[in-house]
């Protein structure tokens, strides 16, 4: 009786003190700003099932996935075990289930091989952080508690199960000798291997051996359990509501600031509508400054971070030696939650200190992001850093007017020429010199009464950009070639807004944004073309948070659809035996999942299709998004356009394709550091397709 | 009733924008038949006051004063409205440099007076006060009149003609009482570059991009520069490279310049290099690439080896000279 009733205090004791430690974490959650997130629930179901619970992000490191579904299946498997050890404990039964009869070993015995899997999971983990050092468990954020945490969980793990296999082992050794409290239920599997180690013991050592290991499996599970909430390790509880609640939107999206609306209505007609979007809410502060200023799901991302660090290992900016860490961007964050959440149990809600997030991360860590979202497609557990930085890009733009000077100057070339560059935007249709007669204009056809199908969008680059203003000609030759009905905005063009608000700047981004969707609804737009992806993105996904609805075609769809349908028949002599490599623009590829169109075009093109190292989902960024194109690099080893540069120049490709005018300008550049001018071009696809066109 | 016209020096000496200030202030004071005065501050010798005599200044006023050994925008302010007052100035006329930028609108403030900024021709009427501006990246003109009492224009540099008149001018040195508390800026160290002319004060800039080839190669550039009287700059790639220094870099991130002449050699003219010199007012090319985008933006365009083209340009510039 008296072990039974020991066993049921520490379960009680156990269980309770998890209760309110989960408690207390859950109310620090809640600290975030509300959120509502009940759209979706069966998408969301499917998702928090392929994800948190079929780890299907796991898969693209593979000796990493499959150790980790050791230790995960294990973990469950072994749960199950732990089920009847309960019982045990409570009703002080020895081996419950054992009535199974001959299905019991059975059960003992594949618990054992999971259990062995963990093991052999813990072991080779342990290895790769300890013997190998995988650099990304040793970046600097990964020091002290951070270090010691992973190890102390998976030793404690492995002494877990050993434990397990000694009391089975002893358990079956006494079964044989016929103890009368060991009744026989069979033999295991793989503890039956190890048991000629103990045959020499008495049977007391071995009651001592198989009651001591019990307890000890017992105890530790449950110290185990109240250990968790305090480390990395409380995602195997998090990762379900976390994935659950993840964006489902287009990575490229960004957050909308709905706040800012009505402000921004304000400044440019002059009067307060009724209905403006804004609502009556309290303005408040712009962005964020520290951990309540961020929603409760973004709080919830930063106590499920299991700092495995795949964000920052495929991070452009941390690859090239720059102190921007996702990682350590998402830990800073529970680190002052914790603190925070800490004081406001001692002091209250109103408790405030001097101290912000924004000291421990700096603003050379928020500026250095291309916002490329590598970091939010690799997490394993749909943890979005991206989302984190440029919520505090807004605090720093908007509160403290603190954005870098070379920043300010394209907020105030955007304001005042309608570009990031200093161009008049009457110049906005130089690039159609000697071709005006090809190209409509949206404001001439509607004096004819005349309107087009599609809108085909040109973009500050392709404006000004001498390099870039071929491929939008390039493009225009494509679409006369077909007798597209289209029509160009010209002068009226102006620019969408992507730089500033990367940058953090919302309050620019939405007067742009508001201009630019007046222009479209004076010309009745709902079908738009466009050739540079950030205002392919910026178009399809951010303008209908501020009711700018169309349909939004990326150039590369509709070569793709032309090309396939056999309507734009490709000389395949062009290029027949030019070896041709693709780098994947961020906001098309991983902001919009557009990976295989440019891929089919191409390999119509050539027979010889090369693919990078990194491409597709895992591409690196050529370094310019973000407004990055617009500033100096923060300081680290190596430009991010090199890097990226060099994977081109291993494919050995001839021509590198790109779809995007900043990749272009990178890239273009990157050839030049390594003076292979001469002998790589880089190229649009819309230049290719019209160079096989005969155009 | 008079114009007065704020002369910036530099280390005590004048620079050629400060007589072009001069000679602007002078026809402006012809308009509205008043003189000119000009207002130097800080130590200078009189001698080089006496060189704003040339350019139509008839006095000359000095302030000197310990708390005005820094170029302190606020306590100059105080200083140029002070004397602004007590010469009864109806125009004040202030370079549209960095000094004059700072100092203008605190004018402006302490006066009452609008501003005309960034002219660059004379006043097209005096009643209305009418000035004439560029406007729009210098695609249009604007006429703006200023209607206060005191008018303060601000001159684009490079904009004005010098314009030489023998006046016997008077240099009067005055003392203008400032608390200290005015001053709020304090210069801890100066680093100066010597021996070469500034780049954004140049007029004529010869610069160089990768398709030098190596830092080696840049005698002809510097041999150019050195027969125009030209400023070295370079591109991006070139800076990053270290072949130049960094503070010769020229394009979007780096000095945004707008000489009179460009003369780019080995630059391919990417858009960020073009952000950084499309004020200038005539761009010449050289580069191998004919299509190299450069020749879109550039007046005058030679597709050609710069090796080869380079030493026959300065064999031609060197004629010219002699």
């Amino acid at each position: 009786m008296i072990p039974n009733l020991v066993f049921i205090l520490i379960l009680f004791f156990a269980a309770g003190l998890f209760y309110f430690k989960v408690r207390t974490i859950s109310r620090e959650i809640k600290l975030g700003k509300p959120l509502k997130i009940n759209d979706n629930k069966l998408r969301r179901w499917k998702l928090m099932a392929k994800v948190a619970i079929g780890q299907s992000k796991m898969v693209t490191r593979p000796i990493a996935a499959i150790m980790h579904i050791f230790v995960y299946v294990g973990f469950i498997i072994v749960n199950i075990e732990m089920l009847e050890i309960l019982i045990d404990g409570i009703f002080g039964t020895h081996r419950f289930f054992s009535f199974a009869g001959g299905l019991y070993p059975v059960l003992i015995s594949s618990f054992e091989i999971f259990g062995i899997a963990v093991i052999i999971g813990c072991i080779v983990f342990l290895s790769r952080r300890n013997i190998i050092r995988v650099k990304r468990f040793w970046s600097s954020e990964m020091k002290l508690w951070p270090r010691s945490d992973a190890n102390i969980i998976l030793v404690t793990e492995l002494f877990l199960m050993g434990a397990i296999l000694v009391m089975n082992a002893s358990d079956g050794i006494l079964q044989i000798r016929h103890d009368p409290h060991y009744a026989a239920a069979g033999s295991f599997l793989l503890s039956g291997l190890i048991q000629p180690l103990f045959s020499g013991l008495s049977n007391g050592t071995l009651v001592f051996m198989e009651r001591f290991c019990w307890w000890f499996h017992i105890i530790g599970v449950l110290a185990f359990l109240n250990y968790i909430p305090y480390s990395k390790h409380f995602h195997v509880f998090l990762s379900f509501p976390n994935v659950y609640y993840s964006r489902l939107d287009p990575q490229g999206k960004m957050d909308h600031m709905p706040s800012i609306t009505k402000e921004v209505k304000m400044m440019l007609s002059g009067y307060i509508e009724n209905n403006a979007a804004g609502g009556d809410e309290e303005i408040g502060q712009f962005g964020s400054r520290d951990c309540r200023d961020f929603s409760w799901k973004v709080l919830m991302e930063a106590y499920t971070c299991t700092e495995c660090g795949r964000c920052t290992s495929s991070c452009p900016a941390n690859i090239t030696g720059k102190k921007l860490s996702p990682r350590k961007i998402v830990m800073d964050i529970r680190d002052r939650l914790e603190y925070i959440g800490k004081n406001v149990r001692k002091h209250g809600i109103e408790f405030t200190d001097d101290k912000s997030l924004l000291d421990v991360v700096t603003a050379e860590e928020l500026w250095a992001c291309t916002t490329c979202n590598a970091c939010t497609i690799e997490c394993p557990l749909n943890i979005n850093p991206v989302a984190m930085i440029i919520e505090m890009r807004r605090y720093l733009v908007m509160e403290k007017a603190a954005a870098p000077a070379e920043l300010n100057a394209i907020f105030s070339n955007i304001e005042n020429n309608g570009a990031p560059w200093q161009y008049s935007s009457e110049d906005r249709i130089l690039w159609a010199k000697d071709i005006e007669s090809e190209v409509p204009v949206m404001a001439d056809l509607f004096a004819k009464g005349e309107k087009p199908e599609f809108l085909f969008w040109i973009g500050c680059a392709g404006a000004f950009d001498d390099r870039y203003k071929k491929v939008v000609r390039a493009f225009t030759k494509i679409l006369t070639y077909l007798r597209v009905s289209y029509a160009v905005l010209g002068k009226e063009e102006t620019c969408t807004g992507d730089p500033a608000r990367r940058a953090g700047n919302e309050m620019l981004y939405q007067m742009q944004a508001l201009q630019v969707i007046a222009t479209f609804k004076k010309y009745d737009v709902t079908k738009i073309i466009t050739i540079c992806p950030h205002c392919y993105n910026i178009f399809k996904n951010e303008y209908p948070d501020l009711e700018g609805r169309y349909e939004v075609i990326s150039y590369l769809q509709f070569l793709n659809k032309y090309v396939a349908e056999g309507k734009l028949k490709l000389d395949t002599e062009s290029f027949k035996d030019v070896t041709i490599t693709y780098h994947d623009p961020c906001y098309l590829g991983r902001g919009n999942n557009i990976y295989d169109e440019p891929r089919s075009v191409l390999k119509r093109l050539t027979a010889d299709f090369v693919e990078m190292d990194r491409n597709k989902r895992f591409a690196l960024c050529c370094g310019a998004g973000g407004a990055q194109m617009f500033k100096e690099a923060e300081k680290g080893n190596r430009e991010v356009f090199i890097e990226r540069t060099e994977d081109a120049l291993k494919t050995g490709a001839e021509i590198i394709a790109t779809a995007c005018p900043f990749c272009m300008t990178m890239l273009t550049d990157g050839l030049k550091y390594k003076n292979r001018e001469e002998e790589r071009k880089n190229l649009d696809i819309a230049e290719l397709v019209a160079q096989a066109l005969g155009l | 009733m008079s114009v007065l016209v704020y002369t910036e020096n530099w280390d005590g000496k004048f620079k050629k924008l400060t007589f072009e200030l001069v000679s602007y202030a002078s026809g402006v004071a012809k308009m509205i038949n008043t003189s000119v005065t000009a207002l130097s501050i800080g130590k200078i010798d009189d001698s080089e006051l006496k060189k704003l005599g040339n350019y139509g200044a008839e006095k000359i006023i000095n302030v000197d004063n310990e708390l005005l050994v820094t170029l302190d925008s606020q306590a100059y302010s105080y200083v140029i409205s002070d004397i602004a007052l007590k010469e009864n100035a109806s125009v004040i006329i202030i370079s549209n440099n960095n000094t004059g930028k700072a100092i203008a609108p605190r004018l402006s403030v302490r006066l009452k007076a609008g501003v005309g900024s960034g002219v660059n021709k004379l006043p097209l009427k005096t009643s209305p006060f009418t000035v004439y501006k560029k406007t729009y990246s210098g695609n249009a003109y604007a006429h703006v009149v200023i209607k206060s009492d005191i008018k303060i224009l601000t001159l684009a540099q490079n904009s004005f003609v010098l314009n030489e008149t023998a006046n016997n001018s008077s240099i009067e040195n005055m003392n203008v009482t400032i608390d200290s508390s005015l001053v709020k800026t304090e210069i801890k160290d100066v680093q100066k570059q010597t021996g070469k002319i500034l780049l954004t004060d140049a007029e004529i800039v010869v610069s160089g991009g990768r398709g030098m080839k190596s830092p080696d190669n840049w005698g002809p550039i510097e041999e150019l520069a050195g027969f125009l009287g030209a400023a070295t700059a370079c591109s991006r790639p070139v800076a990053d490279e270290g072949w130049r220094p960094i503070d010769e870099h020229t394009g979007q991130t780096g000095k945004i310049i707008a000489p009179n002449l460009y003369i780019a050699v080995g630059i391919s003219g990417a858009i960020q290099h073009l952000a950084g010199i499309s004020g200038s007012k005539c761009i010449v090319a050289i580069n191998t690439d004919k299509d190299a985008p450069i020749f879109e933006a550039a007046e005058y365009g030679i597709v050609g080896d710069a090796f080869k083209v380079l030493p026959k340009l300065i064999e031609a510039v060197r004629e010219v000279k002699s």
